[in-house]
């Protein structure tokens, strides 16, 4: 027992000290002006930089904000706070790319009290309840401060490779701007001001859509329950919170947006919390008011933030 | 549950723990019982089978060891081993029987006139159908008495770290062990764990990483050139072994913690310098059952055939192996083509030994090395592609040699990557050989081996894929 331990505590100690020193080199070392490490864990790790991390740059935990958006994509890029700032409404969009439940509920947890925010607003998608994406895992770990934050991200995540990417955000600094879809706009809200690119064009002129006969994602029941978790956060918070589901292309799976709603629908009954559906509606159009097959563009966003601004104003 | 899984590491060291708590004499029934929980995990309709394929052969062996008369024996044989190859052909070849039926019925034109069910295959049965249907040959041919013991039969077949993908005990090693088990030294242990770590690096850093690519075309053939088709079967043929022998070695190492000795499924096969050199050191443990239990015996039953009787067993023993592997015609194809180049070579031996004699040593052996390494990476084709349809595509793909598709591939995945991807290979091929003896070497330096185990631990952090749980060998 003796030998084991004095073993295991002698391999533990050269492991930690090989692994910092490796990884210190990795990410030290550059290789056609970035760290060796892109090579090796180019798969999942993204050099630095970008919209989450000018995001993080903006958030202070000290400001007060009336709203604060959480969700993937269709979050960040769905919630103009340039607009709703000229309704009166202070918003910051904490939405970053495949933000999954999880991770949301970390930001939420970290960031938001009843102190600095009043509202939360949850962008939901079919997507959120894949399980937890580690792009947006690794997007954090290396983009959002605090450290500490990160860390928490990294280690919820149980995953090895979020290990990896909390050391480089120790050993390479994140000066490098790195140019990310669309423009950031401040308060995290990032606006693309592009019509439907051309593949989707060609896809919608050609009528390929609408013909899909199953669901695509598998709905993981841990994210249904990080989903309850973060409405519980709220309520213990006396923060209010209000799920949204933004407006959807032709090109969305009905199969799982139906089956999002089946799972939303009791949790909101549940919990007597708000719940606006826009993925039901007609007056959005895939040709003029999204860029892609599921992200609104500047016109679409606009028309949508109007409308929603109207309706929880009529709903309240 | 697979093994990497913190699920299954829990379950290891609890069972590992628990056996402390029991006497030598008693443990196997804590294995047992594991053994069933671990396999039950699948459902509980394959428990219902693996127990009904364990009572079938344990009856059978009883049977033959009271008969004496040869002709009853041999009918007794006949019956249990004809009725372990339906119980898998029903699971395993019924599909293989639907396509085939299918087929006949669109080159008649007319509609498939029977749809024949199609059964959800138990994980592992490939596996303990051969290793109980080896234990009935082995009391057959008097190589061992029948085991009276139930229970210790019973775990013979169901031991958990092999039952998945083998490797496939034999009863003449495995049996005694249960009687009384010694729990394993801490030089033992440490060796285990060792083993295990490697596997693990094998799995992740290599085989996943290689099978990124491998995937990428293999699933869509026609889009990629000759020269990066080569590369490919060298990528795969590297992705199987590391694969396979990362569970091998795994399955090894769980049995180590739990005090029992597993045989070794790989003698490092791409060292071989020729085929049959290659089956030597390849899948050991079905290899080693195909020559004593199918090869051997035809060998004999038509020796006066002389040569020809070599040539007709090589040829049933691979169609066999070729069938084991799936119901697909692709690996009937593989194990004929493997007959085939056995079946040459055999007729070119002497040959070769005059050509070795006069070409310098070492010309000829990394020579024959390289070539027998390529002539198998072919043959994987079989091995990995869907269906014949697309070795078809994949054969037509390796004539056209597009430089400028080649260059588009090379640039898209950064030259610098596959540089590094290379190096790592060459790298692991090399090392392969001298890690292997130094972890399995329980007198080596506890420091050495520190330093090993955490130069590998620090590869596994920083180098692992993550994304695919299965191992390739599931399959079958």
């Amino acid at each position: 027992m003796k030998h084991a331990l004095k073993w295991l505590s002698w391999i533990f100690l050269i492991t930690a000290v090989l692994y910092i020193s490796t990884l210190f080199c990795l990410c030290k070392i550059q290789y056609n002006r970035l760290p060796l490490f892109y090579l090796i864990m180019g798969d999942y790790a993204a050099p630095n930089g970008g919209h989450t991390y000018h995001a993080s740059l903006d958030w202070n935990d000290t400001v007060h904000f009336d709203v604060v958006v959480l969700g993937a994509s269709r979050a960040q890029r769905g919630y103009s706070t340039v607009l709703f700032d000229s309704l009166g409404v202070k918003m910051f969009n904490m939405g970053t790319p495949s933000q999954s439940l999880l991770n949301s509920r970390i930001l939420l947890e970290k960031h938001v009290q009843s102190k600095n925010v009043k509202e939360i607003w949850l962008d939901v998608v079919p997507g959120l309840f894949k399980g937890n994406a580690f792009e947006s895992t690794s997007d954090l770990i290396q983009n959002w401060s605090p450290n500490k934050t990160a860390l928490t991200v990294a280690y919820e995540s149980k995953d090895a490779r979020a290990l990896n990417l909390w050391m480089k955000r120790l050993f390479c600094s994140n000066s490098m701007e790195q140019e990310g879809k669309g423009k950031y706009c401040g308060n995290g809200y990032v606006e693309v001001n592009a019509s439907l690119d051309s593949k989707w064009k060609t896809e919608f002129e050609a009528g390929n859509f609408g013909k899909e006969t199953k669901g695509f994602v598998s709905f993981s029941s841990e994210a249904i329950d990080e989903l309850e978790r973060i409405i519980l956060y709220c309520q213990s918070e006396n923060l209010k919170i209000k799920l949204i589901a933004s407006p959807i292309t032709v090109f969305s799976n009905r199969w799982d947006q139906m089956k999002m709603n089946e799972i939303i629908q009791p949790i909101v009954v549940k919990y007597n919390i708000p719940f606006f559906d826009y993925s039901n509606r007609t007056e959005w159009n895939t040709l003029t008011d999204f860029y892609d097959e599921k992200h609104l563009n500047a016109s679409g966003v606009r028309k949508f933030n109007l409308d929603l601004w109207k309706s929880m104003s009529s709903h309240q | 549950m697979v093994f990497q899984s913190w699920y299954f590491i829990l379950f290891l060291l609890g069972l590992s723990v628990a056996q402390n708590f029991l006497l030598p004499t008693q443990r196997w029934i804590l294995l047992l019982l594991g053994s069933f929980f671990f396999y039950s995990l699948t459902g509980w309709q394959p428990a219902i089978l693996l127990l009904f394929t364990i009572s079938i052969t344990y009856g059978s062996a009883l049977w033959l060891s009271h008969e004496k008369q040869q002709n009853r024996r041999y009918k007794i044989l006949l019956l249990s081993v004809t009725t372990q190859i339906l119980l898998l052909s029903a699971f395993k070849y019924l599909g293989f029987f639907n396509g085939l039926i299918e087929g006949i019925s669109d080159w008649m034109q007319s509609p498939s006139w029977v749809q024949l069910p199609q059964l959800m295959l138990p994980l592992g049965i490939s596996f303990y159908t051969f290793q109980s249907m080896g234990y009935v040959f082995d009391v057959y041919y008097n190589i061992r008495k029948p085991e009276r013991h139930f229970g210790h039969y019973a775990l013979f077949v169901s031991f958990f770290p092999q039952i998945q993908s083998g490797p496939i005990g034999r009863s003449k090693e495995m049996l005694p062990q249960w009687k009384s088990i010694a729990l394993p030294q801490w030089e033992m242990v440490r060796m285990a764990m060792m083993l295990f770590i490697w596997g693990i690096l094998k799995k992740f850093v290599i085989a996943d990483r290689l099978g990124i690519y491998v995937d990428e075309v293999y699933d869509a053939p026609q889009q990629f050139s000759g020269a990066v088709w080569i590369l490919i079967l060298f990528l795969y043929t590297i992705q199987l072994y590391a694969d396979f022998s990362a569970y091998s070695d795994m399955a090894i190492a769980s049995a180590q913690l739990l005090g029992i000795q597993l045989p070794e499924n790989f003698l490092f096969p791409y060292k071989a310098n020729n085929i049959t050199d290659f089956w030597r050191r390849w899948h050991l443990s079905l290899s080693g059952w195909l020559r004593d239990y199918i090869y051997t015996p035809l060998l004999f039953a038509k020796k006066k055939w002389k040569k020809w009787a070599v040539v007709y067993a090589i040829a049933i023993t691979f169609v066999i192996c070729g069938i084991w592997h799936g119901p697909k015609m692709t690996f009937v194809l593989f194990g004929i083509v493997q007959a085939v180049l056995l079946i040459f070579e055999m007729q070119t031996k002497d040959w070769r030994a005059r050509l070795s004699n006069r070409l310098p040593h070492w010309i000829y052996q990394p020579l024959s090395i390289a070539l027998t390494f390529v002539v198998i990476s072919f043959c994987f084709i079989l091995f990995r592609a869907e269906g014949l349809h697309e070795v078809k595509a994949i054969f037509s793909r390796l004539s056209c040699w597009d430089y400028a598709s080649t260059l588009d591939y090379l640039k898209e995945k950064n030259g610098s990557v596959l540089f590094g991807l290379f190096a790592m290979l060459g790298l692991f091929l090399l090392v392969d050989e001298k890690i292997s003896s130094v972890i399995r070497n329980q007198k080596e330096n506890p420091r050495k081996l520190g330093i090993y185990f955490s130069i590998m631990m620090v590869v596994i952090l920083i180098g692992m894929v993550l994304g695919k749980e299965q191992f390739i060998y599931f399959q079958f």
